[in-house]
């Protein structure tokens, strides 16, 4: 079945890691969370994949070409104006016929998931959403069902956790598009209104039918999310370690991931849910754990990182710390309390030697600090930190 | 320069050597045409692209033979474009190369009619007298090869018999093999969707090729040419959501300069490895490199040889494939050639290489084709790795190439050893960290276009640069005057005021390059001349520089001497954004082709 993946998105709670690249295209495991999507879509029988791709669209596309690499034919269609997922399903209107599968690129899937939404819609020729119970609110909304038919949609759950949420894949025919309405850009907001709009439009004229998962719903709304999610991932998972420039005294625990062209020097350790991306070279008694290091990065001697996001081609100086551990993060004027995040380094930051970065810090992209620094709170983009 | 294709098999021919046929455009697109054999034969051709041929519907015939033509003997017209045939319509044939006899041939063809002003016809009426002589096609072939002088590929069809004929001498020629049907085009784009074994011909063969199997023969005896199984990707080759190949390929850099690396830096040790052939005593004895390319590939070499001389000790010249020969005061055993050129078919280079190889110079080629003439006629072969490159205007392998260029330089010094530590990891240090130096400007593609836009309607547009920004100040204007047809030259930044500067008004852009590793302060005095007669500057440099007073300014990333690399990528977008602006044919730029096989 023909599948669209929504993918236009920027995620605007990643700071800094979504300034230079879509949230889809952040990667978990060395992966982009989208190429998971793909997967799953050709898992269950996509032949051909329509994304729709918008904030900075360029990286989506050098990513999948023509879908190649993943046997199936992808093809573009683009919202210049990101007026969020419902208006990016409407996009789609003359591209589909009949019923598609339709997935968000930021929310990975699983195939045999697609597949029973798929058997539903065959049996019942209704739109159909996959549920999913989650002790969290999620993005998409939650959901209220009667048997198989869902009586309501909406933005907050109303009754008290665990919740039934929207699990962001869905079969869709053409009656979606009547029911899709562009809603107005919201600018205070980060919620996204549209689908669960639409949805409940469906609803209402008794067309919407569920699919309740057994499985976990796992947003990635904010920095330490990717990171759990991650290191989730490296634990349950089969971890590609290409070991060509991995010295001989180093060592790379079973719960990491090291990508093609990496070196890593002598008498480091890449500990339990760290994944190392393309062309990431790491000096020579380096401890990293539970950290994302993005394409090309370096990681200077002696450097110790805890629970940090690196984004690509970051510099980080030699004997460089963020000792990791539980932080309050402030994230659009909300303090998240206690949460796992040792730092995050934005694009092209360059740290120079001694840097101590506390638990929760923000670095934003092409920041550069003094040897010796220390950092703390949020830093903006293009900042120079200086020492005394 | 032309493209060939022809297939013979249980299936409808026609549409089979139409979508090869578009597929080979990139090497030609003035005209094109179509010659169906077995029983009668039937010729389509025309000017213009192969959609626009006027096809049949459909078609039962199951041999046949295509060509997509860039005009060399004659102009693109309709007579002019191939398939040519003889007097009696039952012979037609496709070219590829040139017929350096064809005056002499013609003269020798009394009472034969010609109707178009190609070199290329006179083999169809060479074939016809064979055939009336009582030769088979195959015969008929083989005996007007003997009498032709010059490059070929020649693919002939004739009407009764069911196969293709097909020669090489000089002018690329492959054959693939399917089952119960076989092909043979000028290179394996057109193929892969239908089989992924082929042979490559070589100088001399002869091939005959029916749907049972292709036999080929070398002067006069059979022989086996070795079967490859290609492993790339044509569809890798399509656009992947953007507006032109170009502008794909620009963006694939980061990913491409990542593979030009791959495996090839030892980081703990501070050395490459190449895999090279040539012996670590002969590039120890090695007195001069001379470095020989045509076009983008030739920008490439002047940057690979400021590498070379500065790190490897040893004299470096860089010459043009059409004008290079092997001059006196050389001694053949202690200079090495080498040849860079992306699809390994340039004619130029290929002539170049094969003069130094036959004065006994060893020959290295840098290319981004596996099995191309280059990379089979050299000594020795280092490859780019970038992946195809459809776009005609090179943008992506010139970074793989001054990036192989500069991998190659690091392990000539280290041969000789001449390799001095700092500045070898140094260099190495930037490599790595140059493909995330390139994603930096394309993340700024916004910038370079609003700029590229608002300059469009410069009357001419001047590129500055010293040291390693020279090169890339040409390569910048060559990339401009391929696709946008603007009057774009570029100078090394002090030649300025040696000539061109009586160019320079208020109404001509000067974009120069005042990064590290470009002698930005000596290029500044050059900028305030230019700023002097009231020339717009776009300056681009270090991020610790800062501008002053300049037209518009774009920041490079800290890469010491590699940095004029980077600020290329701002050159290519302008280039392609100032182009799409006047709305151009940026895939395919008039007058111009991808892979230039002729001299």
């Amino acid at each position: 079945m023909r599948t669209v993946i929504l993918a236009a998105g920027r995620g605007g709670r990643l700071g800094p890691l979504t300034e230079m690249r879509p949230k889809p295209m952040l990667p978990v495991a060395n992966r982009p969370i989208l190429e998971s999507v793909v997967e799953a879509a050709v898992a269950a029988g996509a032949d051909e994949i329509l994304i729709v791709v918008g904030y900075r669209r360029d990286r989506i596309q050098d990513h999948f070409g023509d879908g190649d690499d993943w046997d199936a034919t992808v093809r573009y269609v683009v919202q210049d104006h990101q007026l969020g997922a419902a208006h990016a399903l409407s996009l789609t209107a003359s591209a589909v016929d009949g019923p598609f599968v339709a997935l968000h690129g930021d929310r990975p899937v699983d195939p045999a998931l697609v597949e029973r939404l798929v058997e539903r819609y065959e049996r019942t020729e209704r739109p159909t959403v996959a549920a999913a119970r989650s002790r969290r609110p999620t993005e998409y909304g939650s959901v209220e069902l009667d048997g198989e038919a869902v009586v309501s949609v909406s933005a907050e759950p109303a009754d008290d956790p665990p919740f039934l949420v929207n699990a962001g894949a869905y079969v869709f025919d053409e009656r979606v598009f009547d029911a899709v309405e562009a809603p107005a850009p919201d600018a205070r907001s980060h919620l996204d209104l549209g689908m669960a709009t639409a949805l409940q439009s469906l609803a209402d004229d008794g067309l919407l039918t569920a699919v309740v998962d057994g499985g976990d719903v796992r947003d990635v709304t904010h920095p330490w999310d990717l990171l759990s999610t991650n290191a989730a991932r490296l634990r349950d998972g089969e971890n590609s370690v290409v070991s060509a420039g991995v010295h001989g005294t180093a060592s790379v625990s079973d719960d990491a991931a090291v990508a093609e062209s990496v070196s890593v020097g002598s008498h480091t350790s890449v500990l339990a849910g760290t994944a190392l991306g393309r062309n990431v070279r790491v000096g020579s008694n380096v401890t990293l754990s539970n950290c994302i290091v993005m394409a090309g990065a370096e990681i200077g001697h002696g450097a110790v990182l805890s629970d940090c996001v690196v984004g690509e081609s970051v510099s980080v100086g030699p004997n460089a710390t963020a000792e990791g551990g539980d932080a309050d993060v402030v994230v659009d004027g909300r303090v998240h309390s206690d949460v796992r995040l040792g730092g995050v380094l934005g694009d092209r930051a360059a740290l120079r030697g001694n840097v101590t970065v506390c638990p929760g810090t923000v670095v934003g992209c092409d920041v550069r600090a003094d040897a010796g620094t220390v950092l703390d709170g949020r830093i903006d983009s293009r900042d120079t930190v200086r020492r005394g | 320069m032309c493209g060939i294709i022809g297939y013979v098999g249980d299936e409808s021919a026609q549409p089979r050597l139409v979508s090869g046929l578009q597929k080979l455009e990139y090497r030609g697109y003035d005209s094109a045409g179509i010659a169906l054999a077995n029983g009668d034969l039937s010729v389509t051709k025309r000017t213009g692209l192969v959609g626009d041929l006027d096809l049949p519907v459909s078609s039962p015939q199951t041999v046949g033979i295509g060509h997509t033509r860039w005009s060399t003997h004659g102009p693109p017209t309709d007579a002019n474009a191939h398939p040519h045939t003889d007097c009696s319509g039952r012979v037609a044939v496709v070219h590829n190369g040139i017929v350096g006899n064809y005056d002499d041939l013609r003269a020798e063809l009394p009472g034969h009619g010609f109707r178009s002003e190609t070199d290329t016809e006179v083999v169809a009426h060479l074939v016809e007298e064979a055939l009336a002589d009582g030769h088979d096609l195959p015969e008929a072939v083989a005996s007007v090869t003997e009498r032709i002088e010059g490059s070929y590929a020649l693919g002939v069809v004739a009407a009764g018999f069911d196969g293709i004929v097909v020669a090489r001498r000089a002018s690329p020629l492959v054959v693939g093999y399917g089952e119960g049907e076989n092909f043979v085009a000028s290179d394996v784009t057109p193929l892969l969707e239908h089989t992924r074994t082929v042979s490559y011909l070589e100088d001399g063969d002869v091939a005959v090729v029916t749907r049972d199997g292709i036999a080929v023969e070398h002067g006069g005896e059979p022989v086996e040419r070795a079967r490859h199984t290609i492993e790339w990707d044509a569809d890798a080759a399509e656009k992947g959501g953007y507006d032109h190949y170009m502008l794909k390929e620009i963006h694939e850099q980061p990913q491409s300069l990542r593979q030009a690396i791959a495996g090839r830096i030892d980081d703990y040790d501070d050395r490459v490895d190449l895999d090279l052939s040539l012996s670590d005593s002969f590039l120890r004895d090695v007195d001069e490199v001379q470095l020989v390319a045509c076009g983008t590939s030739y920008h490439a070499c002047l940057f690979g040889k400021q590498l070379l001389e500065s790190l490897a000790d040893v004299r470096a010249t860089v010459e043009y494939g059409s004008e290079y020969d092997v001059g006196s005061g050389r001694t053949p055993d202690r200079t090495l050639v080498v040849g860079v050129s992306q699809s390994g078919e340039t004619a130029d280079t290929l002539r170049g290489l094969r003069a130094a190889r036959r004065s006994g110079i060893r020959t290295l080629g840098v290319t981004n084709t596996v099995g191309s003439t280059v990379a089979r006629e050299c000594d020795d072969a280092v490859y780019i790795q970038a992946g195809p490159e459809i776009g005609v205007a090179a943008t992506k392998t010139f970074g793989s190439q001054v990036v192989t260029l500069a991998l190659l330089a690091v392990a000539v010094a280290d041969a000789r050893g001449e390799l001095d530590p700092d500045r070898g990891r140094d260099l190495l240090d930037g490599l790595q960290r140059l493909p995330g130096a390139v994603q930096a400007v394309l993340d700024d593609e916004e910038t370079i276009g609003e700029v590229a836009e608002h300059y469009a309607d410069g009357e001419a547009f001047f590129f500055v640069g010293r040291q390693f920004g020279s090169p890339v100040a040409l390569e910048g204007a060559l990339k401009l005057k391929e696709i946008s047809y603007d009057h774009a030259e570029g100078f090394p930044a002090g030649e300025l005021k040696h000539g061109p500067l009586a160019l320079v008004t208020d109404e001509t852009p000067v974009l120069a390059l005042l990064t590290d590793g470009a002698r930005p302060d000596e290029t500044a005095n050059n900028v305030r001349e230019v700023q002097a007669r009231g020339a717009p500057v776009i300056a681009f440099s270090s991020a610790a520089r800062g501008e002053e007073d300049v037209a518009e300014q774009f920041s490079v990333p800290d890469l010491g001497l590699l940095e004029p690399l980077v600020a290329n990528v701002y050159l290519q977008l302008f280039a392609y954004h100032l182009a799409n602006s006047k709305g151009r044919s940026i895939d395919r730029p008039r007058n111009l082709a991808k892979s230039v096989t002729v001299e």
